[in-house]
């Protein structure tokens, strides 16, 4: 039998001494991916809020135009890449088996990173273009030191199962994706370099939202999707390599066919390229749930399964975006859709998903693992309110389709509603989980 | 030397909190030695890269404390033979919801 290496042996006590096959600890300590996550689903209440109270904004017919941006990065930014940064730092250890390189510098950049989102949001939403370069440079420098404990951290992993390998990639558009951000802020006030804003944008956006945060999410639930259902045995290699290898094929072509306006068939043949990187990562989840033995579907997985029918819906708009003519109103709105539906739909219900798995084992792991065999302590499951739960995840899924559906008619009512429901939803989310944490 | 099944019955206070299976019924338990008042439980978990193993491992430990007379409590974790579902006895598929 292949074992792990042995404690040291126990000194006369009393009471029989333990020794385990862990020597010690390598998960990160609790407050270094709770603040981020906490901060992370404030974000994601404000950045509703603010499209219920802005929603005619949807039908400004530009991206560029306020509050849209500031919507933009309060929820990239301030909602997902924080919830993404803080699982990372909990994510990391545990699977590939290495410490976080530094907790004191988590907690700094943290800091660094919280001044940067909201140095930037409030310059947006202060209509102070001139004052953004502050918080532009802050976020990157928190960005910058995320990425560099980050990088410290993966050169110790010795074994590199596919799920690093995602982590990896996402780590590398996160720094594309910020400096990408970065020479647009500066482009926009400078003017040196010969190509369209709105291209830009659109080349950045894709960056971040396929590249950075869609990766890392796909990665990730190759890991946690079997381990929760217990879906053994499953080869997370046979269709996950290709996917990786098809996204990673396409979103360097859909970032330079974006921003260099390359045409509609350029864009088609991308398009297709991650038409069919997303129809075998939903097929491969679809196997994971078909399989699994634990038959009970959890909070999380109907998150999980709500934001793969998000992701696929994206693709369906993304395509439709890329077959309608350009310049009209009704392709502002598809993009308007398509935009909601993979920031809040896709990311964000999947976001919120794994918070109700992270949270409650943070939480269980500082108060009761403590507790485990010497008395009965609680399941995971019954740390959180499951009716108020389950009543949030109505409100989002049925927020959501409101939502998009009301932007593609051009409906402000509906719109209103829609992301009113969604804002409800995210605030009973959000109370519940502080719950898990405060009480 | 205790018996066995006492031993076995200590362990199933000790639960995955995950899938709310004592680490007995989940099959994770793969042997108990005892020798010169020393025991030595060999387990598994469900997948390496287990975010609960620390706390696993610790609280196996914990259980078989109550019992007076053993000098010392040594919980290997092993990976041979990889654990898969059909190790969990009927009483655990029966939680999962899974029929035998």
């Amino acid at each position: 039998m292949a074992m792990t290496p042995l404690a040291a042996a126990a000194t006369p006590t009393p009471t029989p001494a333990v020794a385990s096959g862990l020597s010690s600890s390598r998960a990160a300590p609790l407050d270094l991916p709770l603040r981020f996550m906490l901060t992370g689903l404030a974000f994601a209440v404000i950045a509703l809020g603010v499209a219920a109270v802005e929603a005619p904004a949807f039908l400004a017919g530009t991206f560029l135009a306020p509050p849209l941006p500031l919507l933009v990065h309060l929820t990239a930014l301030g909602w997902l890449t924080m919830v993404a940064m803080g699982a990372l730092y909990q994510f990391v250890p545990v699977v590939l088996d290495v410490p976080i390189f530094s907790h004191r510098l988590g907690r700094a950049q943290f800091y660094v990173y919280l001044a940067g989102v909201l140095g930037l949001t409030s310059a947006m939403a202060a209509g102070r273009m001139q004052d953004a370069p502050v918080g532009a440079a802050l976020l990157v420098a928190g960005i910058g030191l995320f990425l560099y404990n980050m990088v410290r951290t993966l050169a110790q992993v010795r074994r590199w199962p596919l799920t690093g390998w995602f982590i990896v990639a996402a780590l590398t558009y996160l720094g594309l994706v910020v400096s990408a951000g970065f020479t647009l802020a500066l482009n926009i006030r400078l003017g040196f370099l010969p190509v369209s804003q709105v291209a830009f944008v659109e080349a950045h956006a894709h960056l971040g939202a396929l590249g950075w945060l869609s990766l890392l999410l796909i990665g990730v639930s190759y890991k946690l999707t079997p381990m929760f259902a217990l879906t053994h045995p499953f080869d997370e290699c046979r269709l996950g390599k290709p996917v990786f290898i098809l996204l990673n094929l396409a979103l360097p072509a859909l970032f330079a066919s974006l921003l260099l306006r390359l045409g509609v068939v350029a864009l088609a043949c991308c398009a297709a390229v991650l038409g069919v990187a997303v129809a075998l990562y939903a097929w491969d989840f679809a196997t994971m749930l078909r399989r699994r033995r634990r038959k009970p579907i959890d909070l999380t997985q109907h998150h999980n399964i709500a934001a793969v029918v998000c992701l696929c819906l994206t693709l369906c708009l993304g395509l439709a975006l890329v077959a309608s003519p350009a310049g009209t109103p009704f392709h502002t709105r598809l993009a308007m859709g398509y935009a909601v539906t993979a920031l809040a739909g896709w990311l964000g219900l999947a976001t919120i998903g794994q918070l109700y798995k992270i949270l409650p084992f943070l939480v269980w792991t500082q108060r009761y693992a403590p507790k485990m065999g010497k008395e009965r302590v609680p399941l995971l499951k019954n740390m959180y309110a499951l009716r108020p739960a389950q009543a949030g995840f109505i409100l989002l899924v049925v927020g959501l389709p409101v939502a998009v559906v009301c932007i593609l008619a051009g409906w402000l009512p509906g719109i209103q509603t829609g992301f009113t429901l969604l804002l409800a939803g995210s605030l009973i989310a959000a109370a519940n989980l502080f719950r898990v944490v405060f009480r | 030397m205790i018996d066995e099944a006492a031993l076995r019955s200590a362990l199933k206070n000790v639960y995955d909190p995950e899938l709310g299976v004592n680490v007995v019924d989940l099959g994770l338990v793969y042997g108990i030695e005892q020798k010169d008042g020393e025991v030595y439980v060999d387990m598994t978990l469900t997948t390496p890269g287990c975010p609960l193993h620390e706390s696993m491992l610790k609280g196996v430990g914990e259980a078989l404390r109550i019992f007076p007379g053993i000098k010392r409590i040594e919980v290997r974790l092993v990976w041979e033979p990889l654990w898969t579902p059909d190790m969990i006895t009927p009483e655990g598929r029966e939680l999962l919801g899974w029929a035998a």
